[in-house]
This record gives structure tokens, C-alpha cells and sequence, in this order.
């Protein structure tokens, strides 16, 4: 039996994906310190700001396995996680671009969203309305809009987490619990 | 419409189909569909900080010292810093074997419980275990040995006090160019010191101290003690 490196990272790959987080605290190890050690020398940057770096580089290459985005790496995961935090680090001197950053993505995707001056506020006051009330919103919701807008599962594989009885429930709840939070965001949009 | 617009905001048009829906689009439903899209990326915002939070987290839960950091680099940190530290606090009557050395923690193989581990797996979890008699048995019927399993084998044999078969292991895996090669060149040195054969353990400390290893320094040091 040949065990290859390889099957090693698609194994990784594959417990953060289902949600493994014993998994994701032993990736997290893996390369804490050599990052922290090698990002000092390199860039001359603090303990602290190198150590926030790996952390948003762990951070974005969760979400990428957790949202489907990686399912392979054709380098070995070091020389993945390195190259992500490299250009963490060098955003650094570009701005401060912290990790939301990240999720101006979908702005990108939808270009009349930068280009329309009104859909860019309506945009953007939706996005802070929503994080305002992030916190409130029940860990039911929560747990099924993660899995919809965070995971990008399907609904059938959302039913099957969530023990629901059919793909129709799941996609009843969903559309309740956006509903919730849409009647939320929506006064101030029509205020504004 | 809806299942048009549904599409739309998932993502899951082409470019095409894109330009041309948004270019049907009134400047009312620019900004309906501008808010509804706000709240995706606020509801994606609000996970990715949850996940960062839980990254954030295990900071402090540090793993213990038998479970330090695998990348060989800091992990040879911190096995020498847990050499020095028992150096330091410990008489000179040991051996400078037992002054410096401490098994290899294991990050290579995630190990779990269960009865469907491969013999791969189940080496390793042995090994995190310290049953190093049990590791020894899993990583004899693997078919072929990757240069890791090499290492953390002949790891198995040092526990076991089998320094011959260690060096087998080790001297394999120092003489490659890979991840383990400086860790391998170190114990393969602390186990000719503790052989009495100095002339071959300088050898491989006066290799460590002239490479950009982590194990460089502490390799000077152990020179100087010769």
C-alpha cells in the first residue's frame, strides 16, 4: 500500500470540510511558528501583526475548503498557506486591508454595484445592517444560512445535515429566516 | 423572473447571461437586488469573523509539549528549547544523549480512534500514544515507507533503545534531501554520542552547524561539549 503525501492534504481537506475543527486547530499548528518566524524576517513586521497574518490565512483557506473553492492543492499545503499569507502580508503596506476585504468579492462579481452610486449604498447599508444584527439572529437560522451563503451546500445536502425531512423544508426555513432578516434591513434601506 | 433573479444572486450565470440580465434591469430593481446582495455579503461577513474568532482561538490552546508544532523547523525549536531547559535544570552526570534528547512530536499523520485506520494511521496514533512497540508493528507491514515514515520509525527505535535500526532509519532519511533530513542528521548524532562514537556524530554536528537548520545553533553548542 503506497501512502502518499498527497493523501494526506486531501484527507485534511476533506475533515475541514465536514466540519472537523480538532483538524482545523491541528493545521493551524502545523505552521504557526515557521510563518511567524519567517514572515518577521522577511517583511520586518511584528510578532503581533505576523501572527494576525497567519490568522487571517488560516482563516481564508478554511473558508475556501469549507465553502468548496479547494478541494485539491496541486502544492503541498505549506507552499499553499505561505503564498496566501505572503500577499496577506503585502497588502499590509498596500492598506490595512483587514479580512473583510475578502468579502468585497461579491461587490467585485456584481459590477453595477460599483458603477450605480445608489445600488453601491444600498448595497452597503444592507451588508452593515446585517452584520449589526448578526449576533441576534437564532442559531437555527444561523446554522442553515452558514450552510447555504457560507458552505454554498446544496439544498439537498443542507437537508441531509439538518435532519430535515425534504429538501422543500429546508428551503422553506431558509427562505423564513431571510425573510426575518430582510424585514430587519429593509426599514432603513427605505428610510434611506 | 424570480427563478431568474435566484440564479442571478447565487452566482450562477455565465458572463453573458449576466450582462444581459442586469442590463433589463430598472434602477429600482438595481437597488433591490443591491440589498438583497448587502445582506449575502453581511451574512458572509458575519461567518468569516466567527471563523476567524475560532482561528483566533486555538492560540490559546496551545498543544501540549509532546504535541508541538510539526513543521521541522519549529518543531526543532522547541525540541531543543525543551533539551535546554532540561540541560539546564538537570546534574551533569547524564549523558549529553539524555541532556538533549526527546522524541520527534508527530503532526505528520492526523491520528484518530477507531477500527477502519489504515496501518499508516494506525502507526502514527500508536506513536502519539507512546506505544511505540504497537507504531513499530503498523510501520513493518506498510508496503512502502515514505521518507516520514522513515523518521518517525526510526523515532520508534530510539524509544525502544534499538539504536542500530534507528540509525538504519535516520541515516536514510539524513542522507536525502527532505523536510526530515536535518531532524534526522541531529538524532542520528545524539545516537552515535551515545554509541561513543564521536568521530561520527562531529561529523553530522559540524554539517547541522554549517546549515540553515533550525537545529544550526544547538549543534554549535553540542560541539563546544565535545
Amino acid at each position: 500500500m503506497k501512502v502518499s503525501f498527497r493523501s494526506k492534504e486531501e484527507d485534511i481537506i476533506s475533515r475541514i470540510r465536514g466540519g472537523d475543527h480538532q483538524m482545523m486547530e491541528k493545521v493551524y499548528f502545523l505552521y504557526r511558528n515557521e510563518f511567524v518566524s519567517w514572515s518577521k524576517g522577511k517583511f520586518g513586521i511584528s510578532e503581533d501583526d505576523a501572527l494576525d497574518h497567519y490568522q487571517d490565512t488560516l482563516t481564508i483557506f478554511f473558508e475556501k475548503v469549507m465553502n468548496g473553492s479547494v478541494t485539491s492543492i496541486a502544492s503541498s499545503l505549506k507552499t499553499y498557506l505561505f503564498g496566501i499569507g505572503k500577499n496577506r502580508v503585502l497588502q499590509q503596506f498596500d492598506e490595512r486591508g483587514r479580512m473583510d476585504r475578502h468579502s468585497d468579492g461579491l461587490a467585485e462579481h456584481y459590477q453595477f454595484i460599483a458603477e450605480d452610486p445608489d445600488a453601491s449604498l444600498f448595497f452597503e447599508e444592507a451588508k452593515k445592517q446585517t452584520i449589526r444584527i448578526f449576533s441576534a439572529i437564532g442559531e437555527g437560522c444561523k446554522e442553515i444560512l452558514r450552510l447555504f451563503y457560507f458552505e454554498k451546500r446544496s439544498m439537498s445536502e443542507i437537508a441531509e445535515i439538518m435532519g430535515h425531512k425534504s429538501e422543500a423544508v429546508s428551503r422553506t426555513t431558509k427562505k423564513r429566516c431571510l425573510e426575518k432578516i430582510r424585514s430587519e434591513v429593509k426599514e432603513p434601506l427605505s428610510d434611506g | 423572473m424570480d427563478e431568474l433573479k435566484e440564479k442571478y444572486l447565487q452566482g450562477k450565470m455565465t458572463d453573458a447571461e449576466q450582462k444581459a440580465f442586469e442590463s433589463g434591469l430598472s434602477g429600482l430593481e438595481k437597488e433591490e437586488l443591491a440589498g438583497e446582495l448587502g445582506i449575502r455579503a453581511g451574512l458572509e461577513s458575519g461567518f468569516r469573523n466567527e471563523l476567524r474568532k475560532t482561528v483566533a482561538g486555538f492560540e490559546h490552546k496551545k498543544p501540549r509539549v509532546r504535541k508541538m508544532y510539526p513543521a521541522y523547523i519549529s518543531v526543532a525549536a522547541s525540541v531543543l528549547i525543551a533539551a535546554s531547559v532540561v540541560f539546564y535544570f538537570t546534574t551533569n552526570n547524564q549523558s549529553l544523549f539524555d541532556q538533549y534528547y526527546q522524541p520527534y512530536p508527530n503532526y505528520e499523520v492526523t491520528t484518530l480512534r477507531g477500527a477502519d485506520l489504515t496501518s499508516r494511521e494506525k502507526a502514527y496514533s500508536a506513536y502519539d500514544a507512546e506505544d511505540y512497540i504497537g507504531a513499530l508493528a503498523s510501520f513493518d507491514v506498510l508496503e512502502t515507507l515514505s521518507m516520514s515514515d522513515y523518521f518517525f520509525r526510526g523515532i520508534c527505535h530510539i524509544q525502544l533503545r534499538q539504536y542500530d535500526r534507528a540509525l538504519n532509519d535516520l541515516n536514510l532519511v539524513a542522507s536525502g534531501d527532505n523536510e526530515y533530513s536535518p531532524a534526522a542528521k541531529w538524532y542520528a548524532a545524539l545516537i552515535y554520542l551515545e554509541l561513543k562514537n564521536e568521530a561520527k556524530a562531529t561529523d553530522l554536528l559540524k554539517s547541522l552547524s554549517k546549515s540553515a537548520s533550525a537545529f544550526s545553533a544547538s549543534a554549535i553548542e553540542l560541539l563546544d561539549k565535545l
